[in-house]
């Protein structure tokens, strides 16, 4: 490779990079799918998100591995404690909202299968503004992670 | 007064003071001990500790299970139910660490757990045993008719109700997620309530041991 192809490819690759980030929406990392226990017919899956551009809304998610996925918070109330289905889960401009155990997440409802860890699960996230964002989330044994509430 | 006082007035000081250590070290001993206040952990020790109702349960086999049966040993009892998929697992995991921190301890070694069922028309004892044994081999499951499991929730200082407006088939239980602590005697001893950090509850559990050892 001589040094000019070398000076326009990394031109390239900046330009991209930047049009990628101004053009982007939400993001989604760290994201995980709890194995299921034997009988469970739930699941939970949980993420990161990452919104660089202007304030959105999570809105809903879908699955072929489940009957229907909801938005769930964990709520304590008067000692006792909730999984409060959401609407929506707001995503400021610039913020990171973190889906985690014993917190927010998505719950999966009557699951096709156990998932098993190393399975994926196909994962359809939508957003009130940004384009819709497939995932293909892994499933991991949450007994083998140092989870916090 | 003696001659001997007259001439050693001093003698009189020594004699006094000696009564007094004598009357104060027959005192120490005579005195009953003050009483010990429950320590202070994340949650709370009960003043007194509560017998438990007359319940009627059914184990993970099917077997009738009564409260004399978590007599003998430490017991830990986490209400929660299999359709629960967020912190119910993650209560369970926590158990389980808890169990292999106590594992080489004298007292904490024996301690059993136990998942109480909220959900009796969905748990049925085969389905509840299999859930307990994926977090643990030797963890019990417990399940009853719904009166039985509220009168046990509501004296342990626990409660679980299925809010209003779900379907029939896919509701969610709303229930505390204390961690509920019964001594050896089977009565309700203790009270751990969230968050729960497996070496924070280790640490409490310590506290409460320690705390029965000076209770009549």
């Amino acid at each position: 490779m001589n040094t000019t192809t070398g000076r326009c490819l990394a031109c390239l690759a900046a330009f991209g990079a930047l049009a990628s980030a101004a053009a982007q929406g939400p993001t989604i990392s760290a994201a995980w799918v709890r194995a299921t226990p034997p009988g469970a017919s739930t699941a939970a899956a949980y993420f990161t998100i990452t919104n660089s551009a202007a304030a959105d809304r999570l809105i809903g998610a879908e699955s072929p591995a489940a009957r229907e996925l909801q938005l769930h918070a964990q709520v304590d109330e008067n000692g006792l404690r909730h999984m409060r289905q959401l609407a929506d889960i707001p995503l400021p401009a610039g913020a990171t909202v973190r889906l985690t155990a014993g917190g927010l997440h998505v719950m999966l409802m009557d699951i096709a299968a156990p998932l098993k860890p190393g399975d994926h699960v196909a994962m359809t996230l939508h957003f009130a503004n940004a384009a819709d964002i497939e995932l293909h989330v892994p499933v991991q044994d949450g007994r083998a992670m140092t989870e916090h509430h | 007064m003696s001659a001997a006082l007259q001439s050693r007035p001093w003698l009189f000081v020594v004699a006094a003071l000696a009564a007094m250590v004598v009357g104060l070290i027959t005192a120490s001993y005579l005195r009953p001990a003050l009483p010990v206040a429950p320590p202070a952990i994340g949650g709370y020790v009960l003043p007194q500790p509560r017998d438990l109702p007359r319940v009627e349960l059914v184990d993970g086999d099917g077997n009738r299970f009564t409260p004399a049966d978590f007599v003998g040993h430490w017991s830990f009892l986490y209400f929660g139910y299999t359709y629960c998929p967020d912190v119910c697992p993650l209560a369970l995991i926590e158990l389980a660490s808890v169990k292999t921190l106590l594992a080489t301890e004298a007292t904490g070694g024996s301690a059993q757990y136990y998942l109480v069922s909220v959900d009796p028309a969905r748990d049925t004892p085969e389905r509840l045993r299999e859930y307990v044994a994926y977090f643990d081999a030797s963890f019990h499951a417990l399940t009853g008719s719904q009166d039985e499991l509220r009168r046990l929730a509501e004296t342990t200082g626990s409660a679980f109700f299925i809010p209003e407006g779900q379907s029939t088939d896919h509701y969610l239980v709303s229930h505390s997620s204390n961690l509920v602590v019964l001594d050896p005697a089977g009565r309700l001893f203790a009270v751990i309530t969230p968050p729960h950090e497996p070496s924070g509850i280790v640490a409490d559990f310590a506290k409460i041991v320690a705390y029965r050892t000076t209770q009549p």
